[in-house]
């Protein structure tokens, strides 16, 4: 399986979170360099892979769109940032387990740990060199894999 | 007064679970919270719940380990405990029923699957 | 028994058991059916479009005819039957039909759906039942004392929801 299955299955988990969670579908997609896509203090989680492969997902947020995201999620204001990294994290979780279901062979099983949020410092410390851009409507969620 | 646990390591996640219990219409509740397996274990042991519902992934002690736990205690085996997980497959989904799990949702939540396992098989409302 | 029928941008609500609250021809329209089964109380809405900013007047004429406007006129209307708790109400579904428009664009069914979710959360409701998308056109009811919603489709089987 290589990177455009990868992409695909990526795609279709991007697009039946974000129509459950943020009720918003992919108006568009592209691939960016992380120079191009990724900003300082954007929000970054990170979710280390087991199987099928061994390697790392990364989905990237807009700091400035991520109280947005939030909230929409839970359905009323958050209040802190403690609220916006654990929500963006159990976003990341979801997107995850359905990018890896997505991805696994029919029925197939797969392995993931526990999600991790942090803040981009330097952009070029990012272990990526393209992510994937996909637009919902007025926000952008980036996204890239990393095997091992 | 129906008493619910809810299980996951996400704070956002209970009160997602939360929020679609109620839409569910499940009234006249009191949720215990919990952020791990075992913290769960140390609340069941104080105080009967009606129902547990439990995410797999997370640390200290994951859902499938408090799920053996809770099925191989005689004071807690009769709880039903309901999965909702982000690692819902053939293979995952197959293990938990095995260990006496009563349902296992896939996230993000479907309502009308919630409801119909809230209303037909669980008659909680 | 009388019929109250909702237009494009109607809401209908009735609490008379011998009602029952239609509306037709659902193409990317999306009926919100709103029902509190202990009061039996039933309210309609034909919302045809995610979003009124673009158009105030409009929504300030007929509520019903956006997500973001219907979804609270609803709730306020169900106040004045006696439902104070959202808990006390079932949400159900239909329509949002891919059916291309003016522009070519298939897809005003599904941003209607989407947007209909998304102001039915903010309110702490959420649908417990749907029939929406597909490429067919809908016509639905509900029977007010007992809730029960039926579907028709041109060349389809009568359904229940």
């Amino acid at each position: 399986m290589g990177q455009q299955d990868l992409y695909l299955a990526l795609q279709k988990a991007l697009m039946e979170t974000g129509e459950r969670m943020i009720f918003r579908e992919i108006e568009g997609m592209s691939e960016k360099t992380k120079e191009e896509a990724l900003k300082e203090n954007d929000y970054q989680i990170s979710i280390p892979i087991e199987y099928p492969f061994k390697g790392q997902l990364f989905l990237f947020f807009e700091r400035e769109a991520s109280a947005q995201i939030v909230t929409e999620m839970l359905g009323e204001p958050v209040q802190n940032e403690d609220q916006i990294k654990d929500g963006l994290a159990e976003l990341g979780n979801t997107i995850s387990g359905r990018f890896l279901r997505n991805y696994s062979a029919k029925g197939g099983s797969y392995e993931m740990g526990l999600p991790r949020c942090s803040i981009v410092g330097n952009v070029n410390a990012v272990p990526l060199h393209k992510v994937w851009a996909f637009r919902f409507d007025d926000l952008t969620v980036f996204a890239g894999t990393k095997k091992e | 007064m129906q008493r619910i646990l809810i299980v996951d390591d996400s704070s956002t996640a209970r009160s997602l679970i939360k929020k679609s219990l109620g839409i569910c219409g499940l009234g006249n509740v009191h949720f215990e919270e919990a952020d791990n397996g075992k913290h769960a274990l140390e609340i069941l042991r104080s105080e009967p719940v009606d129902l547990v519902l439990t995410d797999v992934n997370m640390p200290t002690m994951d859902g499938l380990n408090l799920l053996k736990r809770i099925k191989s205690s005689p004071k807690l085996c009769d709880i039903p405990v309901v999965v909702i997980t982000s690692l819902k497959n053939n293979t995952s989904e197959q293990l938990l029923i095995s260990e006496q799990a009563v349902a296992v949702l896939g996230k993000p939540i479907a309502i009308p699957e919630m409801y119909r396992l809230l209303k037909e098989q669980l008659h909680l409302i | 028994m009388a019929e109250l029928i909702a237009g494009v941008g109607d809401i209908v609500i009735s609490g008379n058991p011998d009602d029952q609250l239609k509306t037709y021809a659902l193409g990317s329209c999306v009926a919100v059916i709103m029902y509190a089964p202990a009061l039996k109380v039933a309210a309609l809405a034909h919302v045809a479009l995610p979003d009124s900013s673009l158009a105030e007047n409009k929504a300030s004429k007929k509520t019903g005819y956006f997500a973001d406007t219907s979804i609270p006129e609803m709730i306020r209307l169900l106040k004045e039957f006696g439902i104070q708790n959202h808990q006390q109400v079932w949400v159900k579904l239909v329509g949002g039909a891919n059916m291309m428009d003016s522009h070519g664009h298939f897809n005003i069914g599904k941003r209607n759906v989407l947007a209909v979710k998304k102001h039915l959360w903010k309110y702490r409701l959420g649908a417990i039942a749907e029939e929406v998308g597909g490429r067919i056109s809908r016509t639905v009811s509900i029977n007010v004392a007992s809730g029960h919603i039926k579907i028709y489709s041109p060349r389809k089987v009568k359904r229940s929801l």
